[in-house]
């Protein structure tokens, strides 16, 4: 049953989902009714272990896959409601972070060709947070690489001269080179050493700070996601089981699973 | 009691680039050693060539590696065969590769238990039956069972039951519940650390994440780049890391309480990556 | 390693050169009947002799070299250019539409390229056209095996959701991210395919259909020198070198081009805490 959303003080909705269910051939149940908001400059955090239906739901939201009841409104527009080509334009207002940098990037481009593909498949200019807009494209990919602390001679490289770490980099600032409402990060640091991990955190937490970004943060490391999170939402076999504020994560009324986590994930 | 002690060991690449650096560690009999590092540093294949197991064109030197009275640097490859899986037992992150998926994981224990021991088919099957029961399994069901037909965190916890099975003195564990969801990697932590005192086996646990270390490790070591930068007892390290890498290592994980802003991580923000080679990458 | 690649590469260009400027490098007219010139072992004056009709076997040689490869490369570009789109669209496309082009390509490979190649050209008649289509028929198969191949390793990576997410059409999506990993491997199989192609078009001209003469056509002239090969083998045995050569050279060059983007994909390694060190 889908808890009652508690939302923050006044700030704009950028995403709002209701009653989202998701069925894979075969009859396994994957997303069982999930509702959840997200308001601007937020970021809401997803836990879940393997199997708990989270990367599921992020597809869904992303329309990546199609759900098999439910709705989602992005900026109030709704995308379970569009047709192909309005979703197109729509769905423009997302980006997303994958988990592994390898797949995120295309073998054959070199790294400034897919940093720029957002701004390129938008014909979008320069985004407003770099500054001046007279760029040239060599100058907006050499900027967003110095936004996530990358120097601009990986500019000419390939995706197979950088390191893991360096690799989820580039794909932060591609998603933000858009300006998109709303960035979607799958387990964004799982595959990567662990210092690694907490630089990527940091950058992404700086960044969100700096442009307002809105996130949703999916891992199943409570600690990361209690990191960047005001509020979290614990999943297990596709249901929503908890959701509540960061302080609130040690409460009495928190869900058995959540609480089976804590005890894992808190290091005396 | 000093089960393991290990002088000056050097990994080089094939084509002479060292990966590691002579290092030394010793382990002592019934203990927790963790090895710490990330990618790069060399922890893995250091574990490995401890009983000759290094991917092809890999090169050891060592100017000891004595364990129970024998250089494992110098012994015949006979010898070594006869010790890996008796005395020195391995788990590693990759679970499904523990096991082949075409026979049962019972005819499997069989198969190892014939290579070392004279056992009767009762004897063998009745230990096979035990070892499983011992790490959480339904013995008799999970004797007949295949290996797809288990999930992770039960695929990896017959792997220690099969590691276990000969009563080793050394059982290495490489990044054993990496690949492990939070929950199943927490009951093979638990199982591993009752197992150790049971049996008053030692553990080499490689590892990169921290939080594995602190609840179980007696004394740990970290890697950096091919050489040990900082080891010692578990306690004095945490309370007090000399080295600025130890340092940030313990500032990546972000804590429950008092959550920072900023995770405290000193240093070059995007010099990475490490020594490593077109031997180890596909290893 | 290098250095072969070029070795290759180079010997293979100067080969080619000569074969497609054949014509014009030879010294005299290939058509040019002398029967008081029959049969004559090679001299001065014909370098490598003169066939049952007085005709400059070596004039002969670098006319049908050029016609001989010009049909297999023309041939193999056809088959190219119908099943690189056919596997593009079956792997992109996915569901019915890949299945359906898939029972087509196995309806296709179902019979041996010979006895196909034989059949269509028998039926068709001997000739240009009809040579050609047969190659064709036969040979475009293996480009929609591999390209739709190469698409459905691609298709499982992430970057073409990030695509996707960013607004890129299919359009896009296939020429800016498909099409790259696809040219690689194409021109390897088209390297080692040439020599196979080469043998196809030389081994039915030998049997009568494709080129007829007086055309001359290695695979032809093989066949005329049949009668006379007790008298003057070498009638048989140049044109016979003339496509071993070029047949082997272009599987060297092949094979250099197969290891080079074959293992073009084991080249991203794992990142991270998963790899072993």
């Amino acid at each position: 049953m889908p808890l009652q959303e508690m939302h923050d003080i006044g700030e704009p909705e950028v995403l709002r989902l209701t009653d989202v269910w998701k069925t894979y051939y075969g009859g396994h149940q994957a997303v069982k009714g999930i509702s959840l908001t997200i308001g601007q400059g937020e970021c809401l955090g997803l836990v879940g272990e393997s199997g708990s239906g989270k990367s599921t739901l992020a597809r869904c939201l992303l329309t990546l896959e199609r759900m098999d009841k439910g709705e989602i409104w992005l900026n109030n527009r709704p995308l379970h409601e569009l047709g192909t080509s309005e979703l197109r334009n729509a769905r423009r207002e997302m980006q997303v972070v994958f988990q592994n940098p390898s797949g995120s990037f295309n073998s054959k481009l070199t790294i400034k060709d897919s940093l720029l593909e957002p701004i390129r498949c938008q014909n979008k200019g320069c985004p407003s947070f770099l500054g001046d807009t007279n760029n040239t494209e060599e100058e907006i990919a050499a900027k967003l690489l110095e936004k996530v602390h990358l120097p601009a001679r990986y500019l000419n490289s390939y995706p197979s001269e950088l390191s893991g770490g360096q690799k989820q980099r580039v794909a932060i600032a591609r998603a933000i080179s858009v300006e998109p409402s709303l960035i979607v990060l799958d387990e964004p640091t799982a595959s990567l050493d662990v210092s690694i991990q907490a630089r990527v955190l940091n950058l992404l937490k700086d960044l969100q700070e700096e442009l307002g970004l809105s996130y949703l943060f999916i891992s199943h490391d409570l600690s990361a996601v209690n990191f960047m999170s005001e509020r979290l939402m614990v999943m297990q076999y596709g249901q929503m089981v908890d959701l509540c504020k960061r302080k609130e994560l040690f409460a009495p009324e928190r869900h058995p699973y959540t609480k089976q986590l804590l005890e894992l994930f808190d290091v005396k | 009691m000093e089960l393991l002690n290990v002088r000056d060991l050097k990994i080089f690449c094939p084509d002479n680039r060292p990966l590691v650096h002579g290092i030394d560690f010793s382990i002592r009999a019934g203990e927790w050693f963790a090895l710490i590092g990330e990618s790069g540093s060399g922890k893995s294949i250091s574990a490995f060539s401890l009983a000759g197991l290094l991917p092809n064109g890999l090169r050891r030197e060592a100017k000891e590696i004595q364990m129970l009275g024998q250089d494992l640097a110098s012994i015949s490859e006979g010898k070594l065969r006869d010790l890996r899986g008796t005395d020195i037992a391995y788990v590693f992150q990759d679970y499904q590769s523990a096991f082949t998926p075409y026979f049962t994981l019972g005819k499997q224990m069989d198969e190892v238990m014939q290579a070392h021991r004279h056992w009767t088919r009762e004897e063998r099957q009745k230990k096979s039956w035990d070892a499983l029961n011992e790490v959480g399994l339904e013995g008799a069901e999970a004797y007949g069972r295949y290996p797809f037909q288990l999930s992770g965190g039960q695929l990896q916890r017959a792997a220690l039951a099969l590691a276990m099975m000969m009563e080793p003195k050394l059982l290495i564990a490489d990044e054993p519940t990496t690949a492990l969801d939070a929950m199943s990697a927490a009951k093979v932590l638990d199982l591993m650390a009752r197992l150790k005192n049971e049996k008053g086996c030692a553990v080499l646990f490689i590892t990169h994440d921290l939080r594995c270390v602190r609840r179980y490790a007696d004394r740990i070591a970290i890697m950096q780049n091919g050489s040990i930068i900082e080891s010692g007892e578990k306690r004095k390290i945490f309370e007090n890391p000399q080295e600025i890498y130890t340092r940030n290592l313990l500032a990546s994980v972000p804590p429950l309480h008092n959550v920072p802003r900023r995770l405290p991580i000193v240093g070059e923000d995007f010099l990475e990556g490490g020594a490593l080679c077109a031997a180890t990458r596909n290893a | 390693m290098i250095q072969k690649t070029s070795w290759g590469v180079g010997l293979t260009a100067i080969f080619m050169l000569i074969i497609l400027f054949g014509p014009w490098i030879a010294p005299m007219d290939p058509n040019v009947v002398d029967l008081s010139k029959r049969l004559q072992l090679p001299s001065a004056e014909h370098w490598l002799g003169t066939d049952q009709l007085g005709r400059d076997q070596l004039s002969r040689i670098l006319t049908g070299g050029q016609m001989t490869v010009g049909i297999s490369l023309m041939a193999l570009g056809l088959s190219i250019m119908v099943g690189v789109p056919i596997g593009l669209f079956a792997g992109y496309l996915g569901g019915r539409v890949d299945w359906a082009l898939m029972r087509l390509v196995d309806a296709f490979m179902a019979f041996p390229e010979y006895i196909v190649a034989i059949v269509i050209s028998g039926l068709l008649g001997a000739g240009f056209f009809n040579l050609m289509f047969a190659i064709l028929i036969v040979k475009w198969v293996g480009y929609a095996r591999l390209v739709r191949s190469v698409v459905l390793q691609e298709k499982s990576k992430d970057y073409l959701l990030v695509a996707k997410i960013s607004g890129a059409g299919s359009y896009t999506t296939l020429r800016r991210h498909l099409i790259p990993h696809v040219i690689g491997p194409v021109l390897a199989l088209a390297t080692l395919d040439i020599g196979k192609v080469i043998l196809l078009v030389a081994s039915l001209s030998y049997i009568g259909l494709g080129v007829q003469p007086p055309h001359p056509e290695w695979g032809s002239m093989l066949n005329e020198g049949r009668a006379y090969f007790t008298q003057a083998s070498y009638l048989m045995i140049v044109p016979g070198m003339a496509i071993f050569l070029v047949v082997f050279v272009m599987n060297l060059l092949g094979n250099r081009l197969v290891e080079k983007f074959g293992s073009d994909r084991q080249e991203e390694g794992r990142d991270g805490i998963t790899e072993c060190s």
